[in-house]
């Protein structure tokens, strides 16, 4: 029997024991990861991640199982078990359900597929990230690495009609040098991430350039001055940095928040919530990037959002569940790490839309204040705080000196407000995991340069 | 367990490049209710195995998988075939260590006995606690209650004779709150028994009312270094990467801020720090229990700091060997959060907890007298840098005068080193959370509130 026909009967059977809405996601990914410590090739790992969940919703309440014994006989017990949790049965309507196929383009086209590439292959590029970091240059105490690869194949089936699957396919290296000079030690690990196939080590020198990079970005946060908490105008480097407004203000736009009330967005739309010059867009159709695909995890077409257009409130990120406690229509966000997480809505690639100022200018135009070229980690909400990784002080309209242990704090619906220019050029980066109510879930923050006036560092 | 009756019969006809392999299947049970306003907001069940399968030659290599359909003699030569791009081998217990485990430890085979619980019972005690809260806490606004209990089966079997299971079970009760006057403003805090009953209103009370103290205008705040009572919350940040410290692992390899330090006064003698398996009741706020490790090893307490005496390592098989000692039953595989399944044999805790004090919040501040009541922190995986021992966490707090708590103050970061932090403690609080890790609950941190005499604050 297919996928889809066990999927007709499983959500047929839901249907009868009373729920309203009914879906199913089965899950069948392979991973490699490959890890280094120390000059040694830990072995390789295999993973077969491999699973259904079963989302049911009736009224306000959502019943979530799950399993990893994907035969019709699990899934039934796994329908029936889940029913009978629903506080009010809909009576049955509909003796029987047709699923109709949607087929979408995923936007990451895959060259080579990761299973198809040995092992030796896969620790040659761990080999060649370890040549070029140990040349870099700077003393590493101790190099650590994993390699990985993904190749998630999904499927989602609804009560509604709904199949549609897709394929997502990604690779990455993690690189964690210890380096060490007369100022001390510092590491943290860096990540070159690619929504694509094992074509993606195909240019030697780029994940060789990362590596070094990775190390000189070590040495130089040893080597920066600290200063003292101030409030300062703060220039934002095009490419990542846009994790600042993932964090302070992306969250707080997810229907998630809103449904709870802990968002400084709820009851805003139409009203003017960010400068003039901020367009906020999540977008996971964009090609080749890491929080792209072809549809979310309830099987919903990938779109472009547009949230704050001009600076006024636009809309929010909906999924089915969350989206419907606050009356409004999914926007192809429900993600989730794997089958073992409900669907929740979640951002993709999330960024503020290309301006029209002069990049040049914008630092230029700071008498003192702080350049950020990378940010770390932090936290979002209705108040975020976030670790400046590569901080550069800037004096009298100039980069002066690299500074560090600083973080970026304040509340984003207010800092949103204070950006005075953002840059002509986007820049996109890599992307990495955002976690959340429905786990870790891939997504990139890409950005123009941008600059806010006044901002709270310490 | 059931899972592993294959791998049992397919090591009768292992290939002949294999010399040792070794399976080890966990199984979670879990089952879960959310309530709030008195209707349910969400329920949940799940079962889902997995096996980690090791195969050595030379060198280990390994496969995880999810798919129990699998075929085992495949998954063996698989993992055989990933070891031939290793470079290490790694130690597989035998029944000899086990059993000489199991004296040491003594209670080997005592299972405990768990029975799965229906979520409309988690649904009803959830409902009954969210009203019992409403009554005895007029400031709340929202309140949503989640009961979860978490079974979990645990079996290894390998080729060196070794094949044993226990089980576990526990139930953790979150509570979160958001104040009436300002819906922002959430209190969160999970408790964790055997059962059930053994989880009342009344210890959230307590800390829901201290809590309440934090809702406080704005005053103003001048970065500096100060006298400071932490929180249990914000004690917990420290401990939820920083357990690393007392990992043999990261003593071996150089990564912990502890390096070279063993058998050293290393913190002030208020601290005594053990890694409790929670097998008798040893007055540990936790219900969560560690018979044996993935290693098929069976747990141990472990001593790590005595008053301030840094007195022993968490090792797993590996680290032990280094070691020349035995492995505590502490190995594991779910160490930090990640967006991957975790594959590698590594040191995880089990209780790990900084014993209470006797202090309440109101003497710790009297005895504080000038200085800041830290109550909050965020970003508990990024602000430790456990090699070096430095953090700085987001963070809230109450300024303190003359023992007493006065304006509250948003958007501070609180730094330092951990290791002069504990150095400088001079009292312990009452008050002991417990920080379960957070996407497996596999491992539970605790630490009570403490006065530190330097905390640099700025903000």
């Amino acid at each position: 029997m297919s996928e889809k026909e066990i999927a007709e009967r499983v959500l047929e059977k839901a249907m009868d024991l009373g729920a309203a809405f009914a879906e199913l996601f089965l899950e069948d990914r392979e991973e490699t990861n490959i890890p280094y410590q120390s000059g040694n090739i830990q072995g390789v790992k295999s993973l077969r991640i491999h699973g259904a969940g079963l989302h049911l919703i009736n009224g306000k309440q959502r019943v979530y199982v799950y399993t990893n014994n994907t035969s019709e006989e699990a899934l039934m017990k796994l329908v029936r078990k889940g029913c009978q949790m629903l506080e009010e049965k809909k009576k049955a309507g509909i003796s029987s359900l047709v699923l109709t196929e949607n087929r979408y383009h995923n936007p990451c086209p895959v060259e080579i597929y990761p299973g198809t590439v040995s092992n030796g292959e896969k620790v040659r590029v761990l080999l060649m990230a370890e040549k070029a970091a140990k040349g870099a240059g700077p003393q590493i105490r101790s190099l650590s690495m994993n390699y990985f690869d993904t190749d998630q194949r999904v499927m989602v089936a609804n009560t509604e009609g709904v199949f549609a699957q897709d394929r997502r396919v990604t690779t990455r290296v993690r690189i964690s040098p210890l380096v060490e000079n007369e100022k001390g030690t510092y590491g943290c690990f860096q990540e070159f991430t690619k929504a694509q196939g094992f074509e993606a080590f195909r240019e030697e020198e780029a994940y060789a350039d990362f590596a070094r990079d990775a190390v000189w970005k070590m040495d130089g946060i040893l080597r920066a001055d600290t200063v003292k908490p101030c409030v300062v105008p703060v220039v934002l480097a095009a490419g990542g940095c846009g994790t600042l407004w993932h964090e302070s203000c992306g969250h707080s736009l997810e229907a998630v928040a809103i449904a709870a009330g802990s968002s400084a967005f709820a009851g805003k739309i139409g009203e003017q919530v960010a400068s003039e010059k901020v367009t906020l867009i999540d977008d996971g159709t964009l090609p080749g990037q890491y929080g792209s695909g072809a549809i979310d995890d309830e099987g919903h077409k990938r779109q472009r959002n547009v949230l704050i257009e001009n600076g006024v409130l636009k809309g929010y990120l909906c999924d089915r569940y969350y989206g419907g406690l606050i009356g409004m229509e999914s926007t192809g966000s429900g993600r989730r790490q794997n089958y073992t997480y409900a669907p929740a809505a979640r951002m993709t690639n999330t960024f503020i839309a290309e301006g029209t100022d002069d990049e040049e200018e914008m630092i230029r135009s700071v008498e003192e204040g702080l350049y950020v070229k990378s940010i770390g980690g932090g936290y979002g909400g209705s108040q975020f705080s976030l670790a400046v990784q590569e901080g550069f002080w800037i004096k009298h309209g100039k980069i002066d000196r690299q500074v560090k242990n600083l973080m970026l704090t304040g509340n984003g619906i207010d800092v949103i407000k204070r950006i005075d220019r953002v840059g002509r050029r986007m820049e996109f980066e890599g992307g990495g995991f955002c976690g959340a109510i429905s786990g870790l879930v891939p997504t990139t923050t890409p950005q123009p340069m941008c600059r806010i006036s006044q901002m709270a560092i310490g | 367990m059931e899972e592993l009756n294959r791998y049992r019969e397919a090591f009768l006809n292992l290939p002949g490049q294999i010399q040792e392999a070794e399976v080890q299947a966990e199984k979670n049970i879990l089952s879960e209710a959310t309530v709030s306003g008195g209707v349910s907001k969400g329920m949940g069940f799940s079962e889902k195995t997995e096996l980690f399968v090791r195969a050595s030659g030379e060198k280990t290599g390994m496969v995880y998988t999810e798919n129990l359909s699998e075929d085992p003699q495949e998954i063996l030569r698989l993992a055989f075939e990933n070891s031939l791009m290793g470079e290490t081998k790694e130690p597989m217990n035998t029944r000899e260590e086990v059993e000489e485990g199991s004296k040491a430890a003594g209670e080997l085979g005592k299972t405990e006995e768990c029975c799965e619980t229906e979520t409309k019972v988690l649904h009803d005690f959830a409902c009954r606690m969210e009203t019992e809260l409403r009554e005895q806490f007029s400031d709340a606004g929202r309140i949503e209650v989640g009961a979860v209990q978490k079974l979990t089966m645990m079996g290894i079997v390998n080729t060196k004779g070794v094949d044993v299971s226990a089980t576990t079970g526990h139930f953790d009760v979150t509570v979160e709150v958001s104040h009436r006057d300002d819906p922002l403003k959430i209190y969160t805090e999970t408790r964790s028994a055997k059962q059930l009953s053994q989880i009342g209103a009344e210890a959230f009370l307590e800390n829901l009312k201290n809590w309440e103290l934090t809702v406080r205008e704005s005053g103003k705040f001048i970065p500096g270094t100060y006298r400071a009572v932490l929180s249990s919350q914000v004690v917990n940040f420290l401990l939820v990467t920083g357990w690393q410290m007392f990992s043999g692992v990261h003593y071996q390899s150089g990564r912990s801020a502890l390096c070279g330090k063993l058998g050293e006064k290393v913190f002030s003698e208020c601290i005594t720090i053990r890694d409790k398996k929670g097998r008798t009741d040893c007055g540990i706020p936790s219900g969560y229990t560690f018979l044996i490790d993935a290693e098929g090893t069976p747990c141990k307490d472990v001593n790590v700091v005595e008053k301030g005496i840094f007195k022993g390592l968490l090792h797993n098989l590996s680290t032990a060997h280094k070691a020349g000692t035995s492995s505590t039953g502490n190995a594991g595989r779910k160490a930090l959060l990640s967006g991957n399944i975790h594959t590698d044999m590594t040191v995880i805790p089990g209780n790990l907890m900084i014993e209470a004090g006797e202090n309440t919040l109101a003497q710790l501040l009297s005895k504080c007298e000038n200085g800041i009541y830290i109550y909050e922190a965020y970003d508990q995986f990024h602000g430790l840098n456990t090699v070096t021992g430095d953090f700085m966490f987001p963070c809230k707090g109450i300024l303190v005068e003359d023992g007493q708590l006065k304006a509250g103050v948003s958007g501070l970061s609180m730094n330092g080193n951990i290791v002069e932090l504990f150095q400088s403690v001079e009292a312990l609080g009452r008050e002991q959370k417990i920080e379960p890790m957070i996407m497996y609950n596999n491992y539970v941190v605790s630490g009570p509130s403490m006065l530190v005499s330097n905390l640099r604050v700025s903000g």
